[in-house]
């Protein structure tokens, strides 16, 4: 008897997936226009494939993500999408405000129970990436994301674009203040390098259910990218210095 | 179908690193990358080989040591992908090893819907498996990293390889800092209580193969159905409040049924003898890391035992178990599959060996390719050579409806015939599959046919 028919007769089912939800949260006020929204556009697209190569692997967590983006209001730029079936349409940044704190409550209306059900999933990851102040209530925000269970438990980690960016405002976004403060991308590089590794790398220490040493519930978050460059690279003028 | 070369973070694609051998190991593309580094597809003088790459954290002067000494020490079989050679530049370092040979796959493919262990694979890469840990514990060594993603099999043939060697320290003591891979770490680690050595080595393997074999996690069943999975679940869930899915005593944790239920399948299909070491491993074996997880050579007595049990359904050819525990509770061995006329019916039952060794004693079912090995006729505690024939089913040139067991050992076998008359059987004679002989004498262990 082959395999095919052994499984067959068995009558083995898909195995079961726990579900990892992926969130881009954008922010895509008038200041983000122009290079930066061109960064994050490009980062996305270019993390996309690692975390379908990521997912190819993984039979037991099933990757799933939505991208929001926030200006005047937010609004979710995605449905919640299989990773395996993402692709990412770039967002222009053209909107007079900067509403986090309303990004914030409708990120907790998408992670109330009963939209998400009670459990048997993993610990969604929440990425913030603003590169200013915000302009409406942002407290009220965060309380509501950290009133829904799912919003408690997801890895909240925040990126500063640029100088401007309030870094003390997003502080308080952060799951882990301590060992991840805001990501300080202050060049088209580290923006970049910050994207793909609060992405994949931090998804992955989730769908691996790694736990820190201390007794705290904390995910311990992998180290951030060290910018490193490659044995046998051309060294010539590094292109990625440009201020923005 | 040319796709481009990938590019890592650590090496450029076309670098030449020079190496001691004189010849320069060329960087052609990336293969993959994880935690501690990058893996490149290298060429060396013509050889592709693969070339592991760390990372600034990950490259000590320990690990590089440690690397030195496993490949002094050499491949314990051909069953690891062992690291060849340390290849340095800059200060910058890693090593080269065999790239995974076309045919081979992850082996969490049995978590794919199509792909899954038949009775016969199951116990072949098991029983490779137990043994490569055996060849390391035998050398003080313990693997520390056991995970799907370290093993590799080829699911054509049954034939596995083991990689990410780099791993494997002496007892009680991690080079690299990697101390397991969460949901195949022992309690006592994820408690924080123990380093990884050979007794944890020994509960991680026995989470893998009830993956291989069941699909599932042992200790991830319907207790977690409405948690979230956040570090103090998974501590309670794999170190501080383990239960096992099939507990005996308490099913408040049963696989959920739909959603997890290819573990209560597999585990329906499996006979007693082999749930009984998973059991053991996850109920007694939680708690009592030296008395309470079987040991090596217990997995590899399991799996033999899987092999010597195996026969043909007479109605559909799929392969049953003979299951004592069964036959001795319902009188009949049936065919599993629901779609056979066999089904839930009481199916004729090849002849049965039942050999004796000392006061060990072991039933071997007698199928027309059945061999018989070394391992079964005497006290023979090194695999390779217990797995020497020294017997096989042959029919009877003579009468093609007769069958017997043909003799392949140099000595002399005897039998007490029906008549009351011992008779010989000397070497490449063949023991005739007879309810009338008795007291069947193979000189390490005595015998008898059950038809």
């Amino acid at each position: 008897m082959d395999n095919n028919d052994f499984v067959n007769e068995t009558g083995a089912v898909e195995v079961s997936k726990r579900i990892l939800r992926l969130y881009w949260l954008v922010d895509v006020s008038a200041s983000m226009s122009g290079k930066k929204i061109g960064e994050v556009n490009y980062a996305i697209t270019e993390v996309i494939p690692d975390l379908q190569d990521e997912a190819a692997k993984n039979y037991t967590v099933q990757m799933n993500v939505r991208a929001m983006k926030f200006g005047k209001g937010a609004a979710w730029h995605t449905s919640e999408t299989k990773i395996e079936n993402f692709e990412w349409t770039y967002v222009d940044a053209d909107a007079p405000r900067t509403d986090t704190g309303a990004a914030l409550a409708l990120m907790a209306e998408e992670l109330t129970e009963e939209n998400l059900g009670a459990g048997r999933g993993l610990p969604p990851v929440i990425i913030l990436m603003s590169d200013g102040e915000a302009t409406d209530d942002y407290e009220s925000g965060i309380q509501k994301l950290l009133a829904q269970k799912w919003g408690r438990k997801a890895i909240r980690i925040a990126i500063a674009i640029g100088a401007d960016a309030d870094t003390e405002q997003l502080l308080k976004f952060c799951s882990n203040p301590k060992e991840c403060p805001p990501i300080e991308a202050t060049n088209a590089r580290k923006l970049v390098d910050s994207i793909t590794w609060a992405s994949v790398a931090v998804s992955q220490s989730v769908s691996q259910a790694k736990v820190g040493n201390s007794e705290d519930n904390i995910i311990p978050l992998p180290p951030m990218p060290q910018e490193t460059i490659a044995l046998g690279a051309e060294t010539t003028e590094d292109e990625d210095d440009d201020v923005f | 179908m040319n796709k481009k070369p990938k590019q890592g973070k650590l090496l450029t694609n076309g670098f030449a690193i020079p190496t001691i051998g004189g010849v320069d190991c060329v960087v052609e593309e990336l293969l993959g990358k994880g935690g501690q580094g990058e893996v490149y597809k290298v060429n060396i003088g013509g050889q592709h080989l693969a070339l592991k790459w760390y990372n600034e954290r990950t490259r000590t002067q320990a690990l590089k040591t440690s690397l030195e000494e496993l490949i002094e020490m050499g491949s314990p079989s051909d069953k690891f992908l062992w690291p060849i050679q340390v290849i340095e530049c800059q200060g910058q370092f890693g090593y080269t090893m065999g790239i995974i040979p076309a045919g081979y796959e992850s082996a969490q493919k049995v978590q794919s819907p199509t792909v899954k262990l038949t009775y016969k694979m199951a116990a072949k890469v098991c029983l490779q498996l137990v043994d490569s840990f055996r060849k390391i514990h035998a050398k003080g060594l313990c693997y520390q990293d056991v995970n799907f993603g370290n093993l590799f099999i080829n699911f054509q043939t049954g034939d596995i390889l083991i990689c990410d060697n780099e791993n494997i320290a002496p007892h009680g003591r991690s080079i690299t800092g990697v101390i397991g891979f969460q949901g195949f770490m022992a309690p006592e680690i994820v408690r924080g209580e123990h380093m990884p050595d050979t007794q944890t080595d020994l509960f991680s393997l026995a989470v893998l193969m009830f993956h291989l074999l069941f699909i599932e996690h042992p200790l991830d069943g319907a207790r977690y159905a409405n948690s979230i999975m956040d570090p103090e679940m998974v501590r309670k869930c794999y170190g501080s409040d383990p239960l096992f899915v099939f507990d005996p005593n308490d099913d408040s944790n049963r696989p959920i049924k739909g959603t997890q239920e290819n573990a209560h399948i597999f585990w329906n299909l499996y006979p007693q003898f082999v749930k009984d070491a998973f059991t053991q491993v996850f109920t007694m074996g939680l708690n009592d890391r030296n008395k309470g997880r079987p040991l090596l050579q217990d997995w590899i007595d399991v799996f033999r035992k899987l092999q010597e049990n195996i026969f043909p359904c007479p109605h559909c050819g799929c392969d049953v178990v003979y299951d004592t525990h069964i036959f001795k509770q319902t009188q009949q061995i049936s065919c599993w599959r629901s779609s056979c006329t066999g089904f839930g019916q009481k199916l004729q039952v090849p002849p049965r060996l039942r050999i004796k060794v000392g006061n060990r004693e072991r039933v071997i079912v007698l199928n027309t390719d059945t061999k018989l090995f070394q391992y079964q006729m005497a006290r023979e505690p090194d695999f390779e050579k217990g797995g020497k024939i020294v017997g096989e089913v042959v029919r009877n040139p003579k009468d093609p409806t007769k069958w017997g067991i043909r003799n392949k050992t140099a000595e002399t076998w005897q039998f007490v015939s029906k008549s009351g008359e011992t008779k010989d059987v000397s070497p490449e004679k063949a023991l005739p599959l007879s309810a009338s002989v008795k007291n069947i004498d193979f000189k390490t262990a005595t015998a008898e046919i059950r038809i």
